[in-house]
């Protein structure tokens, strides 16, 4: 299936697909069903002006998954972005999915690169971090994963927290129904 | 097996990459992972100090300019299978690579790794080749340097860099006009190291590129038969000198039919 819808910019168009920093987690919903997963930066083509792009996305508690391979051209007054590519369907996902999909895109694409503040203070040099093999040395990933998405980790945190409290209560009853039979 | 104790350093910008390659004693980059960590786990490698690449994201990008595809070493291989700009235009790599491995692999795995880890059986450094690669390492004490493809590969695991040196960008001039390209190999079960192998790519009778695959301790590229090609030599004819000089029959007649396949694909 082929879609495409444009974007607008608040920055020149080229310059920021090139640089690649719109790329990270994506998480859209299609209906009542909600979808997550990632867009990365796949090519630079500078001869043709097209910045070409791999997206894809997962149903979130059921089975389904939605992936397009993107271009993304500058358009016509250079902060115009159209967005167009073939996007493949797998499992309940519906074509709503595959439209949510290069909706998540676009709004990506649209909040990095947005201008940063005047007052925003300068990047802060980060020294290279050096430790022996084993001792927990923490590297920061290069590209944010879903991990990195705060509602995803309170969703893990949660089901971990009702897991355990699950848990303690079958123990407890247990516990209790054990007594009475002795 | 655990590997053996070695200090870790994870640079965020080539500059940090290189000034930690060149200040440490008997230093390893690591990229993808795919063949150091393994070699690691055995032992077989006992670097004292590895450079983790994966935090510099200035090495990871795959690019058009001027007609030249230039390829950041950090570029995973999935990018590569995934680029548009190379299926349309350098078709071999796209082929070559969909032969690597698995996709879990090729998810994490680099082009540059594997060139740089130079195994005999590894697709990417034989389509290279066949491509005319060039490849760009630089070195905190050295500065740059552009190597041929002829020249990089050495023997088994061995290439023209130096311990300080890091590959940073493999360059691919564009292809002649016309040319059409082939990837073909054989390998005992998917996803395994191949026997044998052959990439060819092939313009008409004014250009013909054959690199072989696990016919030599580095890709093997075979000037008589690509003459012999260029002169209007038949597929078959071409196959049997490109594999002519293997010793092993079995090989000789794997890597003949599969040089033949491959030029007829290319055709």
């Amino acid at each position: 299936m082929r879609l495409s819808r444009s974007v607008d910019l608040r920055v020149p168009a080229w310059a920021a697909l090139a640089a690649g920093a719109w790329g990270g987690p994506v998480r859209v919903r299609a209906g009542e069903v909600e979808y997550a997963g990632k867009v990365a930066l796949v090519d630079v083509d500078e001869d043709a002006r097209v910045v070409g792009a791999h997206a894809q996305a997962r149903r979130v508690g059921g089975w389904g998954g939605v992936a397009a391979r993107l271009e993304l051209r500058p358009q016509g007054g250079e902060r115009r972005v159209e967005i167009s590519g073939d996007v493949e369907l797998s499992g309940e996902a519906s074509e709503e999915a595959a439209e949510a999909l290069l909706g998540g895109v676009a709004a990506r694409l649209e909040d990095a690169v947005r201008e940063p503040a005047p007052d925003a203070a300068p990047p802060v040099p980060v020294p290279v971090p050096r430790v022996a093999a084993g001792s927990g040395g923490e590297q920061e990933p290069r590209e944010p994963t879903l991990a990195d998405d705060p509602a995803y980790r309170r969703r893990l945190a949660a089901r971990a927290a009702m897991a355990v409290a699950v848990g303690a209560a079958v123990g407890a009853i247990g516990a209790a129904l054990g007594r009475r039979r002795s | 097996m655990k590997p053996a104790p070695f200090e870790y350093a994870a640079p965020r910008t080539v500059d940090e990459a290189l000034g930690a390659l060149g200040s440490a004693e008997d230093a390893k980059p690591l990229a993808g992972g795919q063949s150091l960590v393994p070699l690691l786990n055995f032992r077989l490698a006992r670097p004292a100090t590895i450079v983790d690449l994966n935090g510099v994201g200035e090495l990871a990008y795959l690019r058009r300019s001027g007609g030249t595809l230039r390829i950041g070493a950090l570029t995973r291989q999935a990018t590569l299978e995934r680029s548009a700009v190379v299926a349309r235009d350098w078709p071999l790599l796209t082929r070559a690579v969909a032969h690597v491995a698995h996709p879990a692999i090729r998810n994490r795995g680099t082009v540059g790794g594997s060139v740089a880890h130079a195994d005999p059986a590894a697709e990417l450094p034989v389509a290279l080749a066949a491509l005319d690669a060039l490849f760009h390492a630089r070195s905190a004490a050295r500065g740059a340097r552009t190597i041929a493809a002829a020249d990089f590969f050495q023997a088994p695991l061995m290439t023209a860099l130096e311990p300080d040196e890091l590959l940073v960008e493999i360059e691919v001039p564009s292809p002649p006009e016309g040319a059409r390209a082939a990837f073909a190999e054989h390998a005992r079960t998917h996803g395994d190291f191949a026997l044998a192998g052959a990439a060819v790519v092939r313009a008409g009778t004014e250009h013909a590129a054959i690199a072989l695959l696990g016919a030599g301790p580095t890709p093997v590229r075979v000037p008589d038969a690509e003459r012999a090609l260029c002169n209007g030599a038949s597929a078959a004819e071409a196959a049997r000198i490109a594999g002519a000089e293997l010793d092993d029959d079995y090989r000789r007649a794997l890597t003949a039919e599969l040089v033949r396949r491959a030029i007829e694909e290319a055709a």
